[in-house]
């Protein structure tokens, strides 16, 4: 009896320890889960594509690398860094406060205007058309057409599948579309970020294309490079 | 009678021990209530206002200083979005000849308010000058707010009188 009393005692201490040992080390481990944000890709040690919350996420942008983090980001050799505006938007910008003319991009990126890429819609009314010219792709049916034997090769020479993709624009919207059109034509959806825009960023590796002397703004273009479509060089479907 | 303390305060120990983590990670877990705030009335050219005015980063500041109570639509929708919240804001004077004042791009990005409000596009509510809330264009629960007049409006009378 004596024997089963202290096994019964020695059972309800030994049981005490082990809630609060096992409660302590779960709560711990539920507090280190939900405070970390380490998504690491498999190789890269970048973390996976995530799109951020709100309206920002509808056009895609990335909660990990963005327009404040990016700098973290620059200059990998696994990685290819894409803008994706015009030199001078036929879109009036300027009357929802932005900027039709690329006024400046982060180091690293080069320059390809996606409404050469396929037809833009959408655009707030004050803001009219955007460029609305040749294009290398169109949509017809829900679906996307090459209009260039080359329009592919195009894609594949300056976003080459066996590199990750870092997208932005001037707000964030062309690099969005971007993404969705890479991988609606079959590229890697988790190597491509899109990073959000121009206008938002922060860091170290501004280059500024605009400048205003005595008065007066122009444009250092020659900054910038661009990877301009030449449609007439292009054989048609 | 030894050994029956000893398994009452065993008994006791783990009840306690229990108690004491699963009251802990209910407190830890639980959101605390925020409380509803007062609701106000804005300066009159809100109620009768019936536009969208436009203002520099200069007269903006001015509204500041001048302790105003009022509505603000910061605005850069640079790409396309869903629908443009300047859009909705429309819609809303529109519907109800609310007068609500607008600050553009590169006019807010010079502003004081650059410093609160991270990312555009945003509505933001002042009482007598001073910032009581605005929509954050990367939370999902304010998503609503920036689509439809109605829910922009919905918004808008948690903290306002309309």
């Amino acid at each position: 009896m004596r024997k089963a009393l202290k096994i019964l005692s020695a059972f309800l201490i030994v049981g005490g320890l082990f809630t609060v040992i096992f409660f302590g080390v779960y709560g711990t481990i539920e507090s280190i889960k939900q405070n970390s944000t380490d998504n690491t890709s498999t190789t890269s040690g970048l973390p996976a594509p995530e799109k951020t919350g709100g309206i920002r996420g509808q056009l895609g942008i990335d909660k990990n690398i963005n327009e404040s983090t990016i700098d973290q980001y620059l200059d990998r050799d696994d990685a290819v860094y894409r803008d994706m505006r015009m030199l001078v938007d036929e879109a009036n910008y300027e009357n929802i406060g932005g900027d039709s003319y690329l006024s400046g991009f982060v180091r690293g990126f080069e320059v390809i205007p996606y409404p050469k890429l396929i037809n833009v819609s959408g655009l707030p009314v004050e803001v009219g058309d955007s460029y609305t010219g040749k294009t290398l792709f169109a949509r017809r049916d829900n679906h996307i057409i090459a209009n260039y034997q080359e329009s592919m090769d195009f894609l594949e020479y300056y976003f080459p599948k066996d590199k990750y993709i870092f997208l932005m624009c001037g707000g964030g919207g062309y690099a969005g579309m971007t993404k969705d059109l890479l991988v609606e034509l079959g590229w890697d959806e988790s190597k491509i970020w899109v990073v959000g825009g121009y206008w938002y960023y922060e860091g170290d590796n501004a280059i500024q294309v605009k400048k205003i002397l005595n008065g007066q703004t122009s444009y250092d273009f020659w900054k910038v490079t661009y990877h301009d479509i030449d449609f007439e060089t292009l054989h048609e479907k | 009678m030894k050994n029956k303390a000893l398994i009452i305060a065993s008994a006791v120990f783990l009840l306690l021990a229990s108690s004491t983590v699963v009251g802990y990670q209910l407190i830890h877990n639980q959101t605390p209530e925020q409380p509803s705030p007062a609701k106000f009335r804005l300066d009159d050219d809100f109620y009768t206002g019936g536009q969208l005015n436009e203002l520099s980063s200069t007269e903006f500041e001015q509204l500041i200083a001048q302790q105003a109570s009022f509505v603000l639509i910061a605005h850069m929708e640079y790409c396309p979005a869903e629908t443009p919240l300047t859009t909705t804001a429309e819609e809303l004077i529109h519907q109800k000849n609310y007068g609500l004042y607008g600050l553009k791009g590169d006019e807010f990005k010079s502003s004081s308010l650059a410093s609160t409000i991270k990312y555009l596009p945003s509505a933001a509510i002042f009482r007598d000058g001073q910032l009581v809330a605005y929509l954050d264009a990367e939370s999902d629960a304010d998503i609503p707010y920036y689509q439809s007049a109605t829910q922009l409006e919905n918004w808008l009378s948690k903290y306002i009188e309309l």
